[in-house]
């Protein structure tokens, strides 16, 4: 069986998650089956973005507003220090507020779809808890990173118009989950 | 945390002065009082005074000082003890407030003026020695030695200004044993006793010089290659790969955390370095992400590496710490990157570094 694959949110599904309606010429329905794969000419075009107020990161994803697609995004924080993160409108792998890494690359799946244009609009937060770690009183010249990174992949619709994600998918090859 | 310098001095002259002037006798001192007759030897004590748990790295000969004269000895033909002139011009503003010296803590004072006196007026040393060699023939009198910063690959040596008297009088054993030994090693403190707890008076002088001990610091590279980008998305700007970085089982000094390096095309690019690692320490680099579209190329586990202390003027040398990493791309549908953020303890405060940019270091091949 033929496998269609439409990459970027279409209207429908736009209007059942309650998006706001992007007209259809800012982006495309692809379903082309190039080699029985996913076509290369549709691709994420995302970028991070933070701002840091007193040792606290405050991290956004952002979907191109010309980018050609819908994405789905997910987080990552990287740091050997005690850190909390604030992950409302994002799933994580611990419930747990506090988070001791280093982190075995458990993401935070941001639980909304981004359309092009559009930020997520939760943002991630990480606090260093810089005033506890003073507390210790550290060495001069003592450092430590913290390190927040990003995927984002595009959406994909099963033969029902589910959008899902495929986090492993590559080019010229066939979608593993929800196409039939 | 830092280093407080302590005011400890080792100067054999207060307790001579008060141990013979409770004495209250004459002695014979027949080819003490001879000029030139005396040597000083200069010994390391055996553990830093700020930091009993380093192990220490270098030996007496490794230290190097100088050596001032700043007052003439003569034998007070009456009692056990000598008399100092202030005649040399260089130190003779001393004279007043070595005269009220009566304590360890009054006598370092005065060895911290005399070494403040030889830095202001660029004063020459008078001889140089090596520690554990005895400088020879040397006048009867007070003498201030001024032990170089010694540097080993791990630490840095400190040392206070001390003032000896030669000829000098050293506790004799068993006198009182807390002052006797210190740290395994007789050491030249001013000892304020009784006559009695000293023996002859000694031209052949030791002094043991205790120091305060800082670690050196150095850096890591890590250096990414990144073979082809053939197969990465059509609008592919840039990819971020992180690593964690421990240290080993067997490092002297413990070390964790991560580092990023971002790449934007083919060829080599190093990531910023990664400082103020305690020199010494051993490391392992784990590539733990390989950036989106990537894969590695090879071990994402690097060799053991051991980092070596920058340059004193805070420059990597050239045999800095570096590890390698190879990557190419997955054609993976995936976009992403990151923001290293690098947080450093400065003035009492954090401070943020503007994130650091990783650079290539070679054009890619053709």
């Amino acid at each position: 069986m033929k496998r269609k694959i439409l990459l970027a949110a279409s209207l429908a599904v736009a209007l059942v998650l309650g998006m706001s309606i992007v007209p259809a010429g800012a982006y495309f329905t692809d379903t082309t089956e190039t080699n029985g794969g996913v076509d290369v000419t549709i691709t994420p075009s995302t970028d991070i973005h933070e701002w840091v107020t007193q040792g606290v990161k405050h991290v956004v994803i952002s979907n191109d507003a010309d980018a050609t697609s819908a994405v789905y995004v997910r987080a990552g924080v990287f740091t050997s220090v005690e850190v909390d993160i604030s992950h409302d409108g994002w799933t994580g792998p611990s419930n747990e507020a506090s988070w001791v890494g280093p982190t075995d690359l458990g993401w935070f799946y941001y639980d909304q779809i981004l359309q092009p244009g559009e930020s997520t609009d939760s943002e991630l937060i990480v606090d260093t808890l810089l005033r506890k770690k003073a507390e210790q009183k550290p060495e001069e010249g003592v450092n430590f990173n913290v390190i927040v990174m990003y995927e984002a992949t595009p959406v994909l619709y099963d033969a029902d118009g589910n959008p899902y994600a495929d986090w492993t998918l590559t080019q010229n090859e066939k979608p593993a989950e929800g196409g039939n | 945390m830092q280093i407080m310098t302590k005011r400890i001095g080792a100067i054999m002259l207060a307790a001579c002065m008060l141990a013979v002037l409770a004495f209250g006798g004459a002695m014979a001192w027949a080819e003490t009082s001879q000029a030139g007759n005396n040597s000083l030897t200069v010994q390391l004590s055996g553990a830093a005074y700020n930091d009993q748990s380093v192990t220490v790295d270098i030996t007496a000969s490794d230290v190097e000082y100088d050596l001032y004269q700043i007052a003439s000895g003569e034998k007070d033909p009456r009692f056990d003890t000598w008399n100092y002139t202030w005649d040399i011009t260089a130190f003779a503003s001393l004279k007043d407030q070595a005269d009220v010296a009566d304590s360890a803590s009054d006598w370092q004072d005065v060895a911290d003026a005399a070494a403040a006196l030889v830095e202001q007026n660029s004063i020459p040393a008078d001889k140089q020695g090596t520690g554990g060699t005895a400088i020879k023939e040397l006048n009867n009198g007070l003498f201030l030695v001024i032990p170089h910063e010694t540097l080993s690959d791990k630490y840095r040596y400190t040392f206070v200004p001390s003032i000896v008297a030669l000829p000098t009088k050293e506790p004799i054993e068993g006198a009182d044993p807390e002052v006797v030994k210190r740290d395994g090693y007789d050491v030249n403190y001013p000892v304020i006793g009784t006559a009695v707890e000293y023996g002859a008076w000694k031209n052949e002088a030791t002094i043991y010089l205790k120091f305060e001990v800082v670690p050196r610091y150095g850096s890591l590279i890590i250096n990414k290659n990144i073979q082809s980008i053939a197969g990465t998305m059509a609008n592919w700007k840039k990819a971020s790969f992180h690593y964690h970085i421990v240290s080993t089982a067997d490092s002297p000094f413990e070390y964790d955390n991560w580092a990023s390096v971002t790449v934007t095309g083919e060829g080599d690019f190093q990531g910023p370095p990664i400082r103020h690692i305690q020199a010494g320490t051993i490391v392992k680099v784990t590539e733990v992400y390989e950036g989106a579209d990537f894969t590695a190329v090879g071990s994402t586990e690097s060799d053991a590496v051991t980092i070596i202390a920058d340059n004193e003027d805070g420059t990597m040398p050239q045999n800095v710490a570096q590890v390698y990493f190879t990557n190419t791309s997955d054609k993976k549908i995936i976009e992403g990157s990151g923001i290293q953020n690098e947080f450093t303890w400065q003035d009492g405060d954090w401070q943020l570094a503007a994130t650091p940019e990783s650079g290539q270091i070679n054009e890619p091949t053709a």
